[in-house]
């Protein structure tokens, strides 16, 4: 027997988001792995399949997280390699600030087994619906907090610029689960030196069961650091500048109108016969 | 199913559970303890999880990385151009 991996995800609002594609696979598969964001959720998708594995036993305080997802992914595809259909569970999507499917999915992929994801609603959906923002309208740049501390970005202050896993705020370790305010005011000066210091910004969680209350706290950019931030927590910072244009762009454009115009105005030459 | 559970993933997926009074004539016809249709009725997290004995426990749920791999980030000016040029393959590739 052939083993497969599907990575699926169940959405953010346990029972509201996942997709019937998704349900099936879960409802299908000989072994569910699963990361879910709250209990609530582990217990209904326990109630989907009769034998749900969790993933959580692999986090530790103190421990590299790394390591935590290279365990996560070996345990998934000792499985797989076993010839069982496996799948792997993630709330939200899979594939969106996960790193434990891309990987189970590549490393299976390499060993010649059938491996793919099933997209899920993200939080970043949820973001968009809940507070209102296009990001068609002005641009929106997403990035992992600690990695947009670490190196060196072009921020575009005329655009959304979203930042995820606030709390874990420059966390070099990898080995913490929250980091302190000394570490929020390296990222608070990074971010001073781009937006004024009383810049509202939200602070974001959407609901993950249908009583929960979606979290939208809009605060001053320095009140971040004595902020109560959690896992789920995202940082949203609107824009504070209006988009540039760009007239070395506008004037090359303007000159291919002009050629079309012009190539459109020759007379139109039909055939009579 | 879990009743409770059940209830929850009912509020969640039908849209005629808006309305409090909607809400509230479907928990009296849910089969869950009195304790349950309070903390549900009063949007109350917290409680609703201690009426489940046995409700799992979430450590964590973070799943990615700031640097795909583990090597420490080089503080050295120096290397300054030599982290831009290799900064991208450290890149945590996550997909939208």
């Amino acid at each position: 027997m052939t083993g497969s991996l599907v990575c699926v995800g169940t959405g953010i609002t346990l029972g509201a988001h996942i997709s019937p594609i998704a349900t099936s696979h879960i409802e299908q598969a000989d072994i569910v792995f699963s990361l879910m964001a709250n209990g609530f959720a582990q217990k209904w998708l326990e109630e989907m399949n009769a034998d749900v594995r969790t993933l959580q036993g692999f986090y530790q305080a103190g421990k590299n997280r790394n390591i935590t997802y290279n365990e996560m992914v070996e345990t998934i595809l000792t499985q797989v390699r076993e010839g069982k259909k496996v799948v792997a569970a993630f709330y939200g999507h899979p594939g969106v600030f996960a790193c434990v499917s891309h990987r189970a999915i590549n490393k299976a992929k390499t060993e010649d087994l059938a491996a793919s994801m099933e997209p899920g609603i993200s939080a970043e959906d949820c973001l968009y619906a809940d507070l209102g923002i296009d990001p068609g309208k002005t641009g929106c740049s997403h990035y992992e907090t600690s990695q947009f501390m670490f190196y060196k970005r072009n921020i575009d202050t005329s655009a959304h610029l979203i930042l995820w896993q606030v709390v874990l705020a420059g966390d070099k370790s990898l080995a913490k689960f929250s980091t302190g305010s000394a570490y929020r005011e390296v990222l608070i000066d990074l971010l001073l030196e781009h937006y004024p210091s009383d810049h509202q910004v939200i602070l974001y969680q959407a609901k993950g069961i249908a009583i929960d209350s979606m979290r939208a706290e809009y605060i001053s950019l320095t009140e971040l650091i004595d902020a109560e931030l959690f896992m789920h927590t995202t940082l949203v910072i609107p824009p504070c500048t209006k988009m540039q244009p760009n007239a070395k762009v506008l004037a090359r454009l303007a000159e291919i109108d002009k050629q079309e115009k012009r190539a459109n105005n020759v007379p139109v030459l039909s055939l009579v016969l | 199913m879990s009743k409770v559970i059940q209830v929850l993933e009912t509020m969640a997926s039908n849209a005629s559970l808006v309305s409090e009074e909607d809400i509230n004539t479907f928990l009296t016809t849910a089969e869950i303890n009195t304790e349950q249709q309070q903390a549900i009725t009063a949007k109350n997290v917290e409680q609703l999880a201690e009426t489940i004995a046995d409700l799992p426990k979430i450590i964590a749920h973070i799943q990615v990385l700031p640097a795909e791999d583990d090597e420490p980030i080089e503080d050295d000016q120096e290397n300054d151009q030599e982290n831009d040029n290799s900064a991208s393959s450290k890149l945590l590739a996550s997909s939208f």
